[in-house]
C-alpha cells in the first residue's frame, strides 16, 4: 500500500492537514485560554485591590470578642457592616424577596440600624457569593491570625497563612474546585489571600477544545475524503494510460495511448508512449514483409524441386528425363542457396555483425577479377564490357568488394539490350576512390527509382531471375559500401541507360 | 479435358504441364499474363492454372480482364499465401487458391473439383445407364466391369459425360481434346468416338449428324 501513489500522497496530505489544523487549533485554545486567564487574574487583582482598600477596618479589635472569628466565615461582625453581612447573614425580605444590597437603599433616617460605614461600590457584588466564581478572601496578621474572611475554603481556615514574601498568583484546588488564588501582603503588615473559582471558565474552555477537536476532526475527515476523491480522479488518466499500453503487444501493436489534451503531463507522456509504439510498429511491420518476402522468395524454388520430382516419380523414366529433372532441381537448389546466403549477410549487417575483414584491397584486381567472372554472362547478352581503370586502394574486405562489384555489373549487364555496352571506371579523386559503372541499358523509370535499394525488389523479375537474382544484390552492396564509410548512387534515363557511382574513403599504402 | 497453365517459372511450368499431361489433359502453356490472356480467350479451356506473379501482365489483372468473357474455372497457384491475398484472388473470380510450394496431388485433385463443378457435377462418380464412370480415379466400368480406354478415349467420355444431356460438336471436343501443339486430323475424333462405341456400347453415345455428339 505503501507504493501506491495515490495513498502516500493521501497519507502525506493527510498528516499536513493534521498538523496545520492541530496547530491552528492549539494556537487558538492557547490564546483563548490565555486571554480567560489573564481576564480572571485581572479581576482577581482589582478584588484583591478592593480588600485591600477596607482591609485597614479589621484591625480594629472586635467589641466583645477577642481573637479569631470562629464559625461561619462567611460573617462579618454586624457592628461593622450592620445588618446584613455579606454572606448568609443575609436575610430575605419579609415576602421573600431577595435580601436587600449593602449598599443599598438609604436607609430611612431614623431607622434602628443603618451601615456602619459604606464598603466601596462593587465590593458586593464582586464577593457576593453569587457571583461568578464564588470569590473569597481572607487576612490574617503578620503572625498568622485570621483577622476577616469571606467564603473562605475550609482548608484556608485551619491552615493559617504562612508568612511568604510577596505576591503571588497561583492555580489552587480548595474543596475539589479548580481556582485563581492572589495572595499578596495587605496594608499594616496583613497578609491577604483573594481567590476566586473558574469552574466556569474551565468547562467554557473545555467545551472550546471539544469544538475545535470535532471541527478539525470533521475537517480531517472531508480533507481525507475530497483528496480521495480527488486523488482518484488524478490518478485515472495514468491507469488509463497503463491499460491501454497494457493492450499493446506483438500482435496488437497499432493500438495507441489516448491523449487528453487537458492534462499536459500525461499528454507528454502518451505522445511519448505512442511514438515508441509507432517505431516498433514500424519495427515488426518491416520485419514481418521481410519475413514473408524471404519465405515467398524460398516458395518458388521449393515448389519447382517438389513439382518435378513428384512428376518424375510418377513413373519411370528415361535417363535423358531424370538427368533434366535433376537439372532443374539444381537450378532450384542454387537459387535457394544464393538466397539463403544472401539473407544471412543481411541479417548479420542489420544486427551490426557484419564480419569485414579490414585489409588494404587493390580495387583494380579486384574488378578485373569480376570482370572476367561476369565475361560469360555478357557474351552471352551480347553486351560488351570495357574496364578503365586506375590504381586505387581502400581498407576492407576484398570478398565484400567482390560482391558489390559482381552485383554491379551483373545488373549493368542484364538490365541492358543485345549489343549494348557497359564501362568500369576506377579512379583516386582526392582522398576518395570512386567507382563508376555506367551502361546503355533499359535505364531505371521513374517509379522504381526510391525503391531500387529495397530487399527484394526488382525493376524486371524476369531479368533479375535469369541471372540467378533474387532482388537483394542492391540492398547488401549498399550496406557493404556504407559499412566502409562508403557511399553509392545513380543516375538512369529511360532507353538511355544507367550509371552507379561508389565512392569509398582511400586507403594510404602502409610505409613499409 | 484441356487445360492452360500460366506459369513464368520455366522449371516450374514444365513440370506442371508435363504432370497434367500424363494425367490425361490437353495442355497448353503460357510464360507471362499477355500471353495468357491471349490463349485464354482464344480458345475454350476446361481450366486454367494461374500463377500471380508475371511479367508483363499480373495474375490478378490477367483474371480482371478474362472474366468479363469467359467463366472458365480458374485456380490459382501462388507463393502468395496471405489471407488477403487469397481473399482478393477468389473476389477477383477466381475459383479456388493454391499456394506454393504444393504437393502435385492436390493440385490435380482441385483441377479435377474445379472441372467436375463447371459441369454442373457434384459427384465425382457419373451414373450413365450402365457405365460409371469414376472421374477421380480416371476410370470407366461397365456393369460393374472395368473398362479399358486410352488416355485420349476416357477424355472423350468424360467430357460427354459431364455434358450430359448437352450436345458438344466435333470442334469442340477437337479443342477440348488436342492442346495447340498438336496437329491433329479432325477425323481423329470420328475414331475415337468409334473406339467408344465399340467398348461401351452402340448407343452410348449418339450422334447428331450434322451436329455433334451427346450421352443421353
Amino acid at each position: 500500500m505503501f507504493k501506491s501513489i495515490r495513498w502516500n500522497f493521501l497519507i502525506w496530505q493527510t498528516v499536513l492537514l493534521l498538523l496545520v489544523v492541530g496547530g491552528f487549533g492549539a494556537t487558538l485554545f492557547g490564546l483563548v485560554r490565555h486571554a480567560r486567564m489573564s481576564e480572571v487574574d485581572t479581576h482577581l487583582e482589582t478584588s484583591a485591590d478592593l480588600v485591600s482598600s477596607v482591609a485597614f477596618r479589621w484591625l480594629r479589635p472586635r467589641r466583645g470578642r477577642g481573637g479569631r472569628s470562629r464559625g461561619s466565615n462567611r460573617r462579618f461582625g454586624r457592628e461593622t457592616f450592620g445588618r446584613g453581612a455579606l454572606g448568609g447573614d443575609r436575610e430575605r425580605g419579609p415576602e421573600g424577596e431577595p435580601p436587600a444590597p449593602l449598599n443599598g437603599p438609604r436607609p430611612e433616617p431614623g431607622s434602628p440600624r443603618g451601615p456602619r460605614g459604606r464598603l466601596p461600590p462593587g465590593f458586593e457584588d464582586r464577593f457576593n457569593p453569587d457571583a461568578e466564581g464564588s470569590p473569597y478572601f481572607g487576612l490574617w496578621t503578620s503572625d498568622g491570625k485570621l483577622l476577616e474572611s469571606l467564603n473562605l475554603p475550609e482548608e484556608l481556615l485551619d491552615s493559617g497563612q504562612q508568612n511568604v514574601e510577596g505576591t503571588r498568583i497561583q492555580r489552587i484546588r480548595r474543596a475539589g474546585r479548580e481556582g485563581r488564588e492572589l495572595s499578596q501582603p495587605g496594608p499594616r503588615g496583613l497578609r491577604m489571600v483573594t481567590g476566586r473559582f473558574i469552574d466556569k471558565e474551565l468547562q467554557e474552555l473545555r467545551q472550546l477544545a471539544w469544538l475545535l477537536f470535532a471541527t478539525g476532526l470533521g475537517v480531517l475527515v472531508v480533507g481525507f475524503g475530497g483528496g480521495w476523491f480527488l486523488s482518484k480522479r488524478a490518478i485515472r488518466p495514468i491507469e488509463d494510460i497503463s491499460e491501454a499500453a497494457e493492450r499493446v503487444s506483438a500482435s496488437n501493436l497499432s493500438e495507441r495511448v489516448p491523449i487528453d489534451e487537458n492534462k499536459s503531463e500525461l499528454g507528454r507522456l502518451a505522445r511519448v508512449l505512442n511514438g515508441t509504439f509507432e517505431r516498433l510498429e514500424a519495427g515488426f511491420q518491416e520485419q514481418r514483409r521481410f519475413v514473408a518476402d524471404a519465405s515467398h522468395e524460398l516458395r518458388t524454388p521449393v515448389s519447382v524441386i517438389l513439382a518435378q520430382t513428384e512428376t518424375s516419380l510418377v513413373r519411370e523414366r528415361s535417363a535423358e528425363e531424370y538427368r533434366e529433372v535433376v537439372e532443374a532441381c539444381h537450378r532450384a537448389a542454387r537459387r535457394m542457396k544464393a538466397l539463403v546466403s544472401s539473407l544471412l549477410t543481411l541479417a548479420r549487417s542489420d544486427s551490426g555483425e557484419l564480419a569485414l575483414e579490414r585489409q588494404t584491397c587493390d580495387l583494380k584486381s579486384i574488378t578485373e577479377d569480376v570482370a572476367v567472372m561476369v565475361a560469360p554472362l555478357a557474351e552471352e547478352r551480347g553486351v560488351r564490357v570495357e574496364l578503365n581503370l586506375e590504381d586505387a586502394a581502400v581498407h576492407g574486405d576484398p570478398e565484400a568488394m567482390s560482391q558489390v562489384l559482381a552485383n554491379l555489373l551483373t545488373n549493368a549487364i542484364s538490365y541492358n539490350e543485345s549489343g549494348g555496352h557497359v564501362e568500369v571506371g576506377l579512379k583516386p579523386v582526392d582522398e576518395r576512390v570512386v567507382l563508376t559503372i555506367q551502361d546503355t541499358g533499359v535505364g531505371i523509370p521513374e517509379e522504381h527509382r526510391d525503391q531500387i535499394f529495397k530487399r527484394f525488389y526488382r525493376v524486371e523479375e524476369e531479368r533479375t531471375r535469369k541471372v540467378g537474382g533474387s532482388g537483394l544484390g542492391l540492398a547488401i552492396s549498399r550496406q557493404i559500401i556504407e559499412a566502409h564509410a562508403g557511399s553509392i548512387g545513380f543516375e538512369s534515363e529511360v532507353g538511355v541507360g544507367t550509371t552507379f557511382t561508389v565512392s569509398l574513403p582511400q586507403a594510404h599504402a602502409p610505409a613499409d | 479435358m484441356r487445360v492452360l497453365v500460366i506459369e513464368d517459372e520455366p522449371d516450374l511450368r514444365r513440370a506442371l504441364v508435363q504432370a497434367l499431361r500424363e494425367e490425361g489433359y490437353a495442355v497448353d502453356s503460357a510464360e507471362d499474363g499477355e500471353e495468357g490472356l491471349y490463349k485464354a480467350t482464344s480458345w475454350e479451356y476446361d481450366a486454367l492454372v494461374l500463377d500471380l506473379m508475371l511479367p508483363r501482365l499480373d495474375g490478378l489483372s490477367l483474371l480482371e480482364q478474362l472474366r468479363p468473357q469467359r467463366d472458365t474455372p480458374v485456380l490459382i497457384l501462388t507463393a502468395r499465401d496471405s489471407v488477403s491475398d487469397r481473399v482478393r484472388g477468389l473476389d477477383r473470380g477466381a475459383d479456388d487458391y493454391l499456394a506454393k510450394p504444393f504437393e502435385l496431388t492436390e493440385l490435380l485433385a482441385r483441377l479435377r473439383a474445379l472441372i467436375r463443378r463447371s459441369a454442373g457435377a457434384a459427384d465425382s462418380r457419373l451414373e450413365l445407364g450402365e457405365v460409371l464412370v469414376d472421374t477421380a480415379a480416371r476410370t470407366v466400368s461397365r456393369s460393374g466391369q472395368s473398362v479399358n480406354l486410352t488416355a485420349r478415349e476416357y477424355s472423350l467420355v468424360e467430357l460427354l459425360a459431364l455434358h450430359r444431356g448437352k450436345l458438344v460438336t466435333r470442334a469442340q471436343i477437337y479443342e477440348h481434346l488436342f492442346d495447340e501443339n498438336e496437329d491433329s486430323l479432325s477425323n481423329l475424333v470420328d475414331v475415337h468416338i468409334s473406339n467408344v462405341r465399340k467398348k461401351l456400347g452402340k448407343d452410348f453415345i449418339t450422334t447428331r449428324r450434322g451436329h455433334g455428339y451427346l450421352i443421353a
